[in-house]
């Protein structure tokens, strides 16, 4: 889909001297190559390239002389971005001679020129192998939400979008709005001093619901199907038995969280007794104005909050589900405001965990006299009589292990999000019906740079099915869903990519004519982007591609191009570098690194002026997974000594932006190895190194422990063929 | 073994009557057994008790063997990052286990409430009022003023003999109760001393007072309390002086001033006098900051406040009578006879039954202790190094400084954090470490120099800038004033807030001051030099006055 009716290619290359560049490199070097081949039909230098003169030197040459590829070799790409832009016309490559050469080698020096003109060199084959890609959008999309779940973070979602100006579809398996918030006798303090529990939010938020016309309610109802891409979804909703369609441009899904099954926790003593409930129950109680002990019906005076009931147990949930803490002190305030004078409420926690404003109430609730908090390890809970249950804890405050018997023990039962047995959206997607899990059922994507955003791209969780949490970040998070989704419908609306690759215009471009129906893309992509055909074809619904290159590393057919990041592109990057012979003595490595971490870390080790080895060749890649094999292959034959691949942690708690980037290299990576074997070459001359943007300090002894094992091995025998 | 608790809420609820509002406040962090000074490693003091108070175990508290032994120093109070104000809990709980132990105890609720008092007043006058009666001098006796015309010292004798007899019996049944409490806490302890070593250990201590001494932030109290135990001493002598007088020489008051018993009695008054004075005003003290105020119940001021009584209306029966102005003189006498047999025959249900429990919780505890609690610092130096007015006005600079407060403001001075006075960081002069203080260096008692004042030595009160520190106080002793909790260093002075501000090489430590140059600071926590890591950071001195010797206080008096 490359813009065949793009004009003539006509580049211009612009060179800049300033920050130390000019008097480390030999600029005329530098020149003589941009007049090479590729051929710039201008080449200039520049003292001050980002200066406002030096920006209008090459606006002018784009306004006059219809030069519209622009390739700077100056300063990292990562740095002047809005210095250096000239539209969407014009295919723009950085050069960066700056962090990564100038910075980082000693000037002046012939192995420092030999690596400022292959950078050159590899910016302009890569320019000249670019296009503009041409607008992905095919139709209008749908500007409604989908909200699914109708409880305080869903609420807050259906507000806050509709508020934005969007339509708003609510739909709740319930017949009433509140999910949560309806089973609530009281909840915890939301103003100042965070001392005064407050009547439940729900009838304030159902008045704000039913207040917006954006919003239509949809009861009693669940949804059977969904379909479709970013901005353009179809909904399935089933209604009494109806099936309504709707077409909606994305979903926050906002099930919620139930709670742990306490008929799991007969080690706290559920099932021993009557008197033994979960908060769940607990909080009915104090709903209906019965605190009472079930045995008997009579008041139940005494009460012991069992806390971390299930979590943080690696038997049961091994999480913390960061509100019990607070619903517990919640409770015992009921019992206090039920018998003020002799209302007694035992909170045996392991750590009270009240974050934010919940601090206070903790506060709060520890001056009141009838409230004994410690910490400790609940050991036993048994009945005494038929009407009493005593809870023994180790390792208190008090010095050593205690018994106390009350009337009622309360197991504070942690939370299990809705998604973990339930597929609720029911995606027509090929890799599943269901979103990934990050950890636990939980659907998030990533730990923390991505708040909302799951692995399917314009669905957003929100609320306790995307990370336990109270009520009063369950509304943060609702309104955050919301903004998210709305700017979701607004890429799908101009055709760029989604985070991490926000804005981004080009897609991967399927050469189906001749792809094999392998299948490799369609289960490697991490983002459940491709569908495929019946015959096995892939299928790309391309707001739903996050533009990460995985498909294309996968893809053994090289069938898989970006318009500015292709197969050939970087195959003719490495090619353009030039490879000196075994008797100068001199080596050469590739190092592919990831875009997202390694390329920032390493700009920050020439930030910092750290010294490395000359000998590497760096190329920058969408992500590790987006290397395709015949790349290394290339490098080998061509006569690399050694090729690293630099990328994130992957496995547990991973710091891929592209959830399984790092992880997939590793898994080809295996494979290549048996190839290079077979080919007699060593396998250790690939190697995939991991390396976080925290341990920049690290890099040149990295690299220097990669040339040394390469020196063991000895120079690439394929050298000069 | 697992141990039953079941709390007992009316007794939490008398712990906060009884000036312990804040109990439930605290939080455990241990802050305050950093720094008490009769805290051990091995046996923290007073965060335990803090959570028993919490968790209304009453029996816990009532027959804990330390409670008794704190002196209300207060320094934990200051120190604590949640303003739970352990010492007036301990404070609550001494007056709570008065009434507790009390024989008979139902008579004990009687004091605990100031709309008995009247009656409590009643209960002498009108036994004295029946013995007038009896004796026929139910007016204002003719002539020269002579105080048996109105009573006679057999009538005296008959009443005051047996008041005194029950008071102490009773506060000895009391005593006995709670000496049994501890022992069942201690036991299986086996003790380390007999009960005859540890009483005359006992007896050295209260009368020097070197517990006394090491307080910080009730640091002034010693000056109130030494004169005035004295004072009470030499009163009581006296009396039973004045009996022997009568028995064995026939001798009739008044006596001629010249009297060497006229002498000591007079002498005894203006001590007892003295002391109260102080004790009365430091009650009525006010700092900048609630914490550095001593609170006051109705049970604290009726104990004082009747010795008070007692010392003011004994002196003015003398003055009144040397004036010959025989209206006032008899009804000022008979008052003061009715506070007698209020503060004797009270004894045991009021404050003062706190010579009963303190001297069983002083015997008990070294019988048992494992560590030697009493002598831990540098007393105050052997030699006066300034004169007594100087001292006085030290401590008015220092009032100010020791009323800005510590650790509340401020996460990292003082004592509000565990960085702050609550850790036990930091050094002293190395040699000392082992000798004086329990954790930093202590200057050598003999140190002309050393160890003064023990929370914050610094720069000599001449110092333009010094003492105006909250936390960070620049207060007076002479250089090398050993300093408990950092001192900051002598000459730039400024009065800080948060912090000493140290010279800036030195660098003022989160804990530590800098060091005072000349001398070695004895150094609780903190001092001197400032542990490197934590240089530089505000945090420091605390300021009070440094206690200066008793010899002088009382060559002032007299
Ligand atoms: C057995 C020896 C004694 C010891 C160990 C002792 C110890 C103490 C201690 C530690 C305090 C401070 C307690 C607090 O503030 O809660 C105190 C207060 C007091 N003591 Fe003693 N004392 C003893 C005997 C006496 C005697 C014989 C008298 C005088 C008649 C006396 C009069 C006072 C007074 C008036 C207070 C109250 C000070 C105030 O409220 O500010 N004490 N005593
Ligand atoms: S919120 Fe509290 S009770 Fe709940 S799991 Fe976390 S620590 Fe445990
Ligand atoms: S670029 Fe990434 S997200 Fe898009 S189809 Fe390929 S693998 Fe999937
Ligand atoms: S310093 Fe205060 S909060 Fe900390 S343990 Fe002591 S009393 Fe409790
Ligand atoms: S008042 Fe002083 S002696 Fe008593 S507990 Fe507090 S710090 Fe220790």
């Amino acid at each position: 889909m490359a813009n065949d009716t793009a004009a003539e290619p006509k580049l211009g290359t612009y060179i800049c001297t300033g920050c130390g560049l000019g008097d480390a490199l030999d600029i005329e070097a530098l020149e003589k190559i941009a007049n090479g081949d590729p051929k710039s039909s201008t080449c200039k230098t520049n003292a001050f390239l980002c200066s406002d003169e030096g920006v209008k030197v090459i606006r002018d040459d784009i306004d006059g002389e219809g030069v519209n590829r622009v390739v700077i070799a100056a300063c990292s790409g990562r740095v002047n971005q809005d210095v250096f832009a000239f539209g969407d016309d014009v295919v723009l490559d950085r050069v960066n001679l700056r962090e990564q050469v100038a910075w980082c080698h000693t000037p002046n020096d012939e192995e420092t020129d030999a690596l400022a003109q292959d950078y050159l060199r590899m910016g302009l084959v890569k320019n000249s192998k670019s296009s503009i890609p041409e607008s992905s959008v095919t139709q209008e999309v749908y500007d409604t939400l989908l909200v699914i779940g109708a409880g305080a973070t869903g609420m807050q979602a259906a507000i806050e979008a509709a508020k934005a100006g969007h339509k708003v579809v609510l739909v709740e398996k319930e017949a009433e709005l509140g999910g949560y918030l309806r089973t609530l006798h009281r909840q915890l303090p939301q103003r100042q001093p965070y001392a005064e529990l407050s009547e439940p939010d729900l009838a304030r938020k159902e008045g704000e619901v039913k207040a917006q016309p954006n919003i239509e309610v949809m009861t009693s109802s669940e949804v059977v199907k969904i379909s479709g891409q970013p901005g353009l979804f179809t909904a399935l909703v089933k209604r009494d038995g109806d099936e309504v369609a709707m077409q909606v441009g994305s979903v926050v899904l906002a099930t919620g969280a139930s709670s742990y099954d306490a008929a799991k926790l007969d080690h706290l003593g559920f099932g021993a007794s009557p008197n033994v409930v979960s908060s769940d129950t607990f909080e009915a109680m104090a709903k209906s104005g019965k605190i009472v002990r079930p045995s008997d019906g009579r008041p139940a005076t005494s009460v012991a909050f069992v806390l971390c009931a299930g979590s943080r147990d690696p038997d049961h949930l091994p999480y913390c589900s960061s509100s019990c803490c607070a619903t517990s002190l919640k409770q015992a305030a009921y019992v206090r405001e039920a018998d003020p004078v002799n209302g007694r409420a035992f909170v045996f926690y392991r750590d009270m965990r009240t974050p934010g404003h919940q601090e206070y109430f903790y506060k709060a609730m520890q001056e009141d006299e009838g409230v004994f908090l410690t910490k400790g390890n609940v050991t036993e809970v048994k009945p005494v009589g038929a009407n009493q249950v005593s809870v023994t804890a180790e390792e208190t405050l008090l010095g050593g292990p205690i018994t106390v018997e009350v009337d009622l023990v309360v197991l504070a039962t942690g939370i299990v999000p809705s998604t973990l047995e339930n597929d609720i959206l029911a995606l027509e997607y090929r890799q599943g019906a269901a979103l990934p899990d990050l950890k636990y059922g939980f659907p998030d994507s990533h730990f923390i740079c991505f708040p909302y955003e799951t692995r399917r791209t314009g669905i957003f969780a929100a609320g306790t099915v995307r990370a336990p949490m109270d009520i009063a970040n369950a509304y943060i998070d609702g309104g955050g869903a919301a903004m998210k989704a709305i700017q979701a419908i607004e890429y799908a609306r101009t055709g760029i990519a989604a985070l991490p690759r926000a804005m981004d215009p080009t897609y991967p471009d399927f050469g189906l004519d001749r792809c094999t129906a392998c299948k490799r893309c369609t289960e490697e992509c991490p983002f459940g982007t491709l569908n495929e055909d019946e015959k096995g074809f892939p299928q790309l619904n391309i707001n739903r591609c996050r533009r990460c290159g995985i498909c294309m590393g996968a893809c053994p057919e090289r069938v898989i191009n970006f318009q500015n990041y292709s197969i050939d592109g970087t195959s003719s990057q490495i090619r353009a570098i030039d490879i000196p012979s075994e008797d100068s003595g001199k080596l050469r490595f590739l190092a592919f690194m990831c875009e997202n971490d390694a390329y920032p870390a390493i700009d920050m080790a020439g930030v910092k002026r750290l010294q490395y080895d000359v000998q590497v060749r760096f190329v920058p890649v969408r992500c590790l997974g987006a290397i395709n094999q015949v790349w290394i292959a290339d490098s080998l034959s061509g006569g690399f000594d050694g090729v690293m691949l630099l990328g994130c942690k992957h496995g547990d708690n991973y710091q891929c932006h592209m959830i399984r980037g790092s992880e997939l290299a590793v898994e080809r990576l295996g494979k290549i190895q048996e190839t290079l074997d077979r080919l007699g070459l060593e396998a250790e001359r690939v190697q995939y190194i991991e390396f976080p943007i925290s341990e920049y300090q690290r890099f040149p002894e990295i690299v220097k422990g990669f040339v040394k094992h390469i020196n063991k091995i000895g120079p690439n025998p394929f050298k000069g063929f | 073994m697992s141990t039953p608790v079941a709390p007992d809420l009316e007794f939490i609820r008398s712990l906060k009557a009884f000036g312990g509002e804040n109990l439930k406040s605290c939080y455990q962090c241990a802050t305050c057994s950093v720094v008490c000074p009769i805290s051990t490693d091995d046996r923290p003091f007073p965060r335990p008790e803090m959570i028993h108070a919490q968790w209304g175990m009453k029996e816990k508290l009532v027959s804990d063997p330390l409670v008794w032994v704190c002196h209300n120093c207060r320094d934990c109070s200051s120190y604590c990052p949640r303003g739970a104000k352990p010492g007036e809990l301990l404070s609550a709980v001494r007056d709570y286990t008065i009434t507790h132990f009390a024989w008979p105890r139902p008579f004990a609720r009687l004091f605990n409430d100031a709309k008995y008092l009247p009656l409590l007043f009643a209960i002498p006058a009108v036994i004295l009022l029946v013995a007038l009666g009896i004796e026929g001098h139910l007016h204002i006796p003719e002539g020269e003023i002579v105080y048996s015309k109105l009573f006679s010292i057999h009538i005296l004798e008959y009443l005051y003999i047996p008041v005194s007899f029950f008071g102490f019996i009773a506060g000895l049944m009391g005593m006995r109760r709670y000496w049994t409490g501890i022992s069942a806490h201690r036991a299986g302890e086996s003790p380390r001393r007999t009960m005859a070593e540890a009483a005359v250990l006992t007896g050295k201590e209260i009368l020097s007072h070197t517990q006394f001494r090491k307080c910080s932030v009730e640091g002034k109290r010693y000056y109130g309390h030494l004169p005035m135990l004295y004072g009470f001493l030499g009163a009581f002598a006296t009396t039973t002086l004045v009996t022997l007088y009568y028995y064995l020489f026939d001798r009739l008051t008044p006596l001629p001033l010249y009297d060497p018993v006229k002498i000591l009695g007079n002498v005894s008054a203006v001590l007892l006098l003295y002391g109260c004075a102080r004790l009365v005003a430091r009650r009525f003290e006010k700092g900048p900051e609630e914490r550095n105020n001593l609170p006051s119940s109705y049970f604290d001021w009726l104990f004082l406040g009747l010795l008070t009584a007692v010392a003011v209306t004994g002196t003015l029966t003398e003055l009144t009578r040397l004036s010959g102005a025989a209206g006032i003189a008899y009804p000022t006498y008979f008052i003061h006879l009715c506070l007698i047999f209020m503060l004797l025959g009270y004894m045991p249900y009021s404050k003062f039954a706190h010579l009963f429990y303190r001297t069983a919780a002083m015997v008990h505890e070294k019988m048992y202790a494992a560590e030697e609690v009493a002598v831990v610092l540098p007393g105050p130096p052997e030699e006066p190094p300034e004169e007594v007015e100087e001292e006085e006005e030290e401590e008015e600079a220092a009032a100010p400084a020791a009323a800005g407060g510590p650790a509340a403001t401020s996460p990292l001075g003082g004592g509000g954090s565990p960085l702050g006075g609550g850790s036990k960081i930091g050094g002293g002069a190395p040699p000392s470490m082992f000798g004086g203080s329990k954790i930093g260096g202590g200057a050598p008692p003999s140190s002309p120099l050393g160890g003064g004042s023990k929370i914050g030595g610094g720069p000599p009160p001449s110092s333009p800038l010094g003492g105006g520190g909250g936390i960070g106080g620049t207060p007076p002793p002479p250089p090398g004033g050993g300093s408990k909790i950092g001192g900051s260093p002598p000459p730039p002075a400024g009065g800080s807030k948060i912090g000493g501000s140290p010279p800036p090489p030195a660098g003022g430590s989160t804990i530590g001051g800098s060091p005072p140059p000349p001398a070695p600071g004895g150094s609780k926590i903190g001092g001197t030099p400032p542990p490197p890591m934590f240089g530089g950071v505000p945090g420091g001195a605390k300021p009070p006055a440094p206690p200066a010797p008793p010899a002088e206080e009382e060559a002032k008096d007299e």
